[in-house]
């Protein structure tokens, strides 16, 4: 594909190269700027929720201010955290530079998705400081406590939350479109569909997921819109609507977002996990075909969050079923990943360190998932801190290990430095530690009952007991633990972008295609647009001298 | 059982066959949990120094490592939808033949109110006891070993009618009338009340939004109905 109606964007004014861009390494990069400065933003949020939860007496947070915060820090963290690093991120800087490409088949619709994100992030900061504060409604919005200003107080907060959502879906479906669209049509000579790192598939899943599911959450978020400006009442029954379309419209796409969250997390380890065994990928169709079995799955298990919700109960087993079959591809998925390390020659770098985090703790988030998934199980755990405990363990290691595995690993072509692994270590087993002392004892909550969404907990009885009071205490200081054990981190990434070592072009010996170009890569990314002559994850082959061999070396250019 | 401690405790006909499906996943979930960190662990101990092996999971051979164990977990997840149906069915689809009380629960932002039928024991009629917002906050009595039906009515927005030791969760939505039932077994008469907690988000009172359940003998409760009724009329 040609690219010459393009050329003018390509100016190296200032402007041009590091602020309206449309170089998609310039935008990979301010999507995770902006997603790792909304990270800090969610977790302060989470940090005066915990200090609440533990010393309700302190009055830390008011109740209306208690419920905006539960509210925004969901948001956040899944839309403005997970999405900007996961696919705004890893997506746009790693796709093209994969499948050998000069850039993305639409670099001005890139570049217009990413301010169409950032205008949405602003929106979203400013509704804390307009009049009656933030949307307190959760994050699922439920109507019609979403639907009339009257019943949480919040006006504009919650008109401005539904704004900044639509905008942010309209740049991650401009995103999706260009994903695909470069995928299909610029891969170079030889890239085969399944010679691309499985890192582009998880891309490519998690935007065709998107896009095909998010359509009615649009809708259903004009329609909330509608009755808040207009009084429409669609999910107002005094009006003749109904809540509970909402409910299926929104999870319609809601549990699908998840999975557009974990895939591109998957494509982290996927990538990281054989050249840090150096050993081929295990099964490496057998983890595309059960990704797309997951999907589509995915699409058909949206009422597992409606057991108890008032729908026909009659609907529940059909959803739970479907809700615990979808353990089935994830669990081949999770055991080839294990199969990969098994007999490797493991390098335990920082981002294999993460990316093993990710996998032990998402492996606890995954079968505390089938607890949930059973209906009967679920009329007692539903809304409890055992759902908060599960879906911490399925997102976090996703939205954090994940994304930390990527940073760490993907640093230094992004930014052409290393970055430090002494401190990196450090910054892991503060975060691996910290992160399960926090969500752990939180099924033991959930399992006396703990309601989720409390402002005050004490005000129960059952949940005023020393044992209930202490386990609040100590979440609370694991999450102060947690919090602090990103400084290393932040100090980490500033200092290495100015002052790091200086890295070369393959520092992991990795084999994918932009590790055969210099770092950072060059506008146009390639010198040489590279011919593709092998799978992704040759590591360790008896054919090759050394123990991995780039996708653009053909094994005649080696041996003469 | 392992988890007595932390459950709450179980006084109806079916919360203890609800942490019997918990129990149930719990162990089968533990074991492929414990198997696959296990693996994980032994691999990052042995596996880090030499040449790495070379092979890919191509092929039958290789992929039925990981197929054969994903055919396992197949069936264990047939088995735990076949536990958890039946329990789903017995809590929230098949409400029992006879039903000895039944009682309107109104949930409102942020309390929750109990209507009760009078002497003809049918709801909506003119002797029945209503307790409202004047009333205060008047628990809901109910006899032990006896069959309640409660109908949930919400005036304003979605609440969750839950009671921790009855293992029993229901939303309350606007614009219906949802049945929930539930037995009080004997052995669980006891004198301090049980909490009745409000399980979803409703507004910034949510977390204050409880009420208490009192479990009387069948003669206590009858005496305490009438003594309502006579107040009342
Ligand atoms: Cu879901
Ligand atoms: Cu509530």
């Amino acid at each position: 594909m040609d690219h010459n109606g393009n050329t003018e964007l390509r100016e190296n004014s200032f402007w041009r190269k590091y602020l309206f861009s449309a170089d998609h390494k310039t935008i990979g990069k301010q999507y995770l700027w902006l997603g790792l400065i909304m990270a800090l933003v969610g977790g302060i949020l989470a940090y005066f929720m915990r200090k609440q939860l533990a010393w309700p007496e302190s009055e830390t947070l008011t109740p209306n201010v208690y419920n905006a915060f539960v509210t925004m820090h969901g948001t956040i963290m899944v839309f403005f955290v997970a999405m900007p690093i996961l696919l705004g991120c890893f997506g746009n800087f790693l796709i093209p530079l994969m499948i050998g490409a000069d850039d993305m088949a639409f670099p001005r619709l890139n570049m217009l998705s990413f301010w169409t994100f950032f205008v949405g992030t602003l929106l979203l900061i400013l509704s804390f400081f307009v009049p009656g504060g933030a949307a307190a409604a959760g994050w699922t919005g439920y109507a019609p406590l979403s639907a009339k200003p009257i019943y949480t107080g919040v006006n504009w907060g919650l008109n401005l939350w539904i704004l900044s959502l639509a905008l942010e879906f309209a740049s991650v479906l401009m995103g999706g479109v260009n994903f695909m669209t470069t995928a299909i049509t610029m891969r170079a000579e030889g890239m085969s569909w399944f010679r691309l790192p499985l890192m582009v598939w998880m891309q490519l899943s998690a935007a065709i997921i998107f896009m095909l599911s998010v359509g009615p959450t649009i809708a259903a978020a004009v329609l909330l819109l509608l009755d808040r400006l207009v009084g429409t009442g669609f999910f107002v029954p005094a009006q003749g609507g109904d809540p509970l379309l909402w409910q299926h419209l929104f999870w319609f796409f809601g549990h699908p977002e998840v999975y557009v969250v974990l895939l591109p997390g998957f494509g982290v380890l996927l990538e990281i996990l054989p050249a840090g065994s150096r050993k081929p990928i295990f099964g490496y169709r057998i983890i595309i075909y059960s990704t797309l079995v997951a999907g589509v799955l995915s699409f058909i298990v949206w009422a597992h969050h409606m057991f108890v919700s008032g729908m026909n109960p009659n609907l529940s087993m059909p959803f739970s079923i479907t809700t615990i079959l979808i353990s089935v591809p994830f669990a081949i998925v999770i055991f080839a990943m294990i199969a990969t390390m098994w007999r490797g020659s493991i390098r335990l770098t920082t981002a294999m360190s993460f990316a093993i985090g990710t996998l032990m703790t998402f492996l606890m988030g995954g079968v505390t998932g089938i607890f949930n998934g059973s209906a009967a199980v679920d009329i007692f755990i539903h809304d409890t801190y055992f759902v908060v405990a599960h879906f911490h363990y399925t997102l976090f290691p996703a939205t954090f290990f994940a994304a930390f595995a990527g940073i760490y690993f993907w640093f230094p072509k992004m930014f052409g430095r290393m970055l430090n692994e002494t401190w990196g270590k450090v910054h892991f087993w503060l975060t691996f530690v910290g992160f399960n002392l926090v969500f752990l004892p939180m099924f033991r909550l959930g399992m006396a009952g703990h309601m989720r969404r409390l402002a005050d907990p004490t005000q129960y009885n059952f949940l005023s007991t020393e044992s209930i009071k202490s386990t609040q205490i100590f979440i609370t200081w694991a999450a102060i633990g947690l919090l602090i054990g990103q400084a290393p981190f932040i100090v980490n990434f500033l200092r290495s972008i100015v002052a790091g070592e200086v890295a070369e072009e393959n520092p992991w010996q990795a084999n994918t295609l932009e590790w055969s170009t210099a770092s950072p890569p060059p506008h146009g990314n390639f010198e040489v647009r590279p011919i593709v002559h092998h799978d992704p994850y040759n590591y360790s082959s008896p054919d090759a001298d050394s123990d991995w061999l780039p996708q653009d070396q053909s094994l005649e250019e080696i041996t003469t | 059982m392992l988890f007595d401690k932390w459950f709450p405790a179980s006084i109806s006909t079916f919360s203890g066959d609800i942490d019997f499906v918990f129990y149930l996943i719990f162990y089968i979930v533990g074991f492929w949990f414990l198997l696959t960190e296990g693996l994980i662990i032994y691999s990052l101990i042995r596996h880090r120094k030499g040449k790495a092996a070379f092979f890919d999971g191509s092929g039958k051979r290789q992929s039925s490592w990981i197929l054969i164990p994903a055919a396992v977990v197949l069936l264990l997840d047939l088995a735990i939808d076949y536990a958890g149906g039946q329990v789903y069915d017995k809590v929230k689809i098949e409400t029992p033949d006879h039903i000895d009380l039944q009682v309107l629960v109104t949930a409102q932002q942020y309390g929750w109110f109990f209507t009760y039928p009078g002497e003809d024991n049918v709801l909506g009629t003119s002797d029945d006891i209503i307790f409202d917002e004047d009333a205060g906050a008047v628990p809901l009595h109910i006899p032990v070993g006896k069959v309640v039906q409660l109908h949930l009515k919400s005036a304003d927005v979605i609440h969750s009618f839950f009671v921790p030791e009855l293992r029993l969760k229901q939303d309350i939505v606007p614009g219906r009338i949802i049945p929930v039932w539930f037995q009080v077994t004997k052995k669980y008469l006891r004198k301090e009340p049980y909490e009745i907690a409000c399980a979803e988000l409703c507004g910034f009172g949510h977390h204050t939004m409880r009420a208490f359940l009192v479990v009387q003998t069948e003669e206590e409760f009858t005496g305490w109905l009438k003594e309502q009724a006579e107040e009342q009329w």
